[in-house]
Parts: C-alpha cells; structure tokens; sequence
C-alpha cells in the first residue's frame, strides 16, 4: 500500500521533480553559501551595491522607468500580458506542472526551492511560487540583468544578476540581497 | 444418485458464474470502471489528474477557464448559452428532453452513456450524450438534474433544469473522459468516464 502511494506521489510530482542538475543540495558549486565566487557578498563584481553597472538605481540603461526599450509596457514582444504566445496561463508549455516541464529553479538563502522560471524567450523568463503560481516575469536588460515585473506589468523595482558561472542571484529594489538565487 | 449430484453440481457453479457475474456490473459499466481499470483513475493515473497535469487544470491554463476565457463563458457568449441559443436547450428542443426522450434515461433497458465518479472513484450520476453538444446529466437515483452544453473542444459548461448555468464546468482530460470543476475553477475531484 505505502510503495503504491509513493508511486502515486512521485508520477503526480513527474513535472517539477528537481533534476540534480540544478540543486545546490546536490552540488555545493550551485549553492553561494559554499562557492563564493558566485555569493554576491564575497565576490563585488556580481554585486549591484558595489558595481554600479548592474545596478538599476544607478546605471539608466538598465532601469525600465529611463529606458523604454527594456519596458514591457510598451513591448508586445516580451509582454505576456498582451502577447497571449507568451502567457503562462495560456501557453501552458511554459507552466512548471506540466508534465514535460523544463525549466530553472528559485532557491532560497537555505537552497530549498521556493519557485519556478521558465524560460520563455531569450528576452523573457516567466516566474512561479512553489504552489506552482504565476508571480511574474523577468525581462532582460542587458547581459546578465533582468528586471522582475509583477503579472500586470508593474516593475517590482527587484531584479537578477548573472552570478558569473551558473545562474543568477535575486535582489530587492535597494540592491541587497536575502539569499534567493536561481539555477 | 449420480445424475442427481451432477444437477446438483452444474445448479451451484450456475448460481456462482451468476452471483459473481452481477457484483462485476453490466459489462458496459466495467469499461468506464476506474476501480477495475486504474487507467481511468484520475487518483493512479496522473496524466487525467488535474492537480498533477496544469494543461487540464483551468486555475493554470487560462484556455479552458470560463472565468479568463470569454470565447468559452456561457455569460459573455450567446452562442453557447441555452437561455439564448434555444436549440441547446432540452425545455424548449423535446429531442434533448429526457422526459420525452425516454432514450436518454439511464433507467431505460438498452441505456448506454456515461458515468460521473466522486473523489473516492463511486458511481454519483449517469450522463447521456444527447447530440455533440449537449449531455444531459442524472443522479445516482436516474433523476435528471442537467445538462452540460459544449463550450469548445475541450469543454462544457453545466446548466441545471431550467437553463441557468450553474457556474461549474467540465474539461477533458485528454485521454478517457472529463474532469468536473467549481465556479472557481477548483477540481470537485469528480470525473466523468
């Protein structure tokens, strides 16, 4: 009875099963807390507080309220809202319980995961809460960056930057960072 | 002597092949069975479950979600509302009225249709297709209590007797039959097969 439900459990699971591949408990180079040269705190280059150049607050070309061509208010080519091709909720390809799901992982600061990316085109990644909820989206804003939009559109003032080997590390609106990374 | 235990013998197996032959159900029934196969069961088989597989799940897939989809919401779209498309609906086209239709009963002897399932797999109600757009729905007791009307290709809003939608939906599960959900979009974890 228990190894039919565990059958069961693990075939309804099949579309998020984290692929070791991307889990920092599996490798320690994934996980920031054990490589530092992908840990914003140890490693200035990766870090907006200290390079000015992947930081929205201080470089124009990658704040989407200066620069309009990394805006999705004004972009049908990476606007899920208005671009139904691009929509989770109706392209559901890119939906992380769809069973041939693939995509990339959110961790938090203890490497569990708390979320899904899909990533939908080169400029878009579409973004999901452990309950496997569309959250948002993130759109590129030069290599490395992404701005993270809430599902209307709205930029959330949060954004990620390329952690230099593997993935990319999530910081709020002020440029500090709680330790969420994505792989 | 002997030919007395040998009528004996053929009456007990007779009453046997036949005790066992009405636990199993008609043989139509056995088909649609999730509990004789685990295919249909939405419970072992995760490709018809709603919660495992979001391309049959309308809180994740927008397409097949009246409430985000104004093509498939009876309210938005006259067409498939039998309040206003008339030949969608069984009080005013007698073909798809059970009470006239005695066919559609599923009390009637050479009844064949389909079966809705609760969460734990038990027969709750009888469907009769009625044409490729309507079904006519039954209870467990073979009383009619509505009808579900075809929204799209994958699914059919469901109205009570009257024609007033009840808000519920059904969508295929894209392989043996339908799953049944609430006005919120939420699985009852009713299925129909």
């Amino acid at each position: 009875m228990i190894i039919v439900f565990l059958a069961v459990l693990s075939r309804m699971a099949s579309g998020q099963v984290l692929d070791c591949k991307h889990d920092p408990k599996f490798d320690n180079n994934l996980s920031p807390n054990f490589n530092s040269l992908i840990n914003p705190e140890k490693n200035s280059n990766i870090n907006p507080k200290f390079n000015w150049n992947i930081n929205p607050l201080h470089n124009n070309d990658v704040n989407p309220v200066f620069n309009s061509t990394i805006n999705p208010t004004n972009h049908f080519e990476f606007n899920p809202n208005i671009n139904k091709d691009l929509n989770p909720m109706f392209h559901n390809e890119y939906h992380p319980r769809n069973p041939t799901w693939k995509g990339l992982y959110l961790f938090n600061k203890d490497d569990e995961v708390i979320g899904y990316v899909s990533v939908a085109t080169q400029q878009l990644m579409l973004s999901f809460n452990n309950q496997s909820e569309w959250t948002g989206f993130f759109v590129k804003a030069a290599n490395g960056i992404y701005n993270f939009f809430d599902t209307d559109g709205g930029w959330t003032g949060r954004y990620l930057c390329f952690d230099s080997v593997f993935g990319f590390n999530f910081f709020e609106k002020d440029g500090s960072w709680l330790g969420q990374h994505i792989k | 002597m002997h030919m007395q235990k040998m009528r004996l013998l053929e009456w007990v197996i007779l009453l046997l092949f036949q005790t066992f032959a009405m636990a199993q159900g008609p043989s139509s029934f056995k088909k649609h069975n999730p509990k004789i196969d685990p295919n249909l069961n939405p419970f072992a088989n995760s490709n018809i479950n709603p919660d495992s597989n979001s391309a049959i799940n309308p809180t994740f897939n927008w397409n097949i979600n009246p409430l985000h989809s104004n093509e498939s919401n009876p309210a938005r779209n006259i067409n498939i509302n039998p309040m206003t498309n008339l030949s969608l609906n069984p009080q005013s086209n007698e073909i798809l009225n059970p009470v006239f239709m005695k066919s559609l009963s599923p009390n009637y002897p050479t009844w064949s249709g389909l079966y809705l399932f609760n969460k734990d797999n038990e027969l709750s109600g009888y469907i009769s297709p009625a044409t490729q757009n309507v079904m006519i729905c039954f209870n467990n007791q073979g009383e009619w209590n509505g009808y579900f009307v075809r929204a799209n290709n994958s699914m059919y809003n469901f109205f009570n007797v009257p024609g007033v939608w009840t808000g519920m939906f059904l969508c295929a599960d894209n392989a043996s039959g339908y799953n049944l959900f609430d006005k919120v979009g939420k699985w009852t974890g009713m299925h129909i097969k």
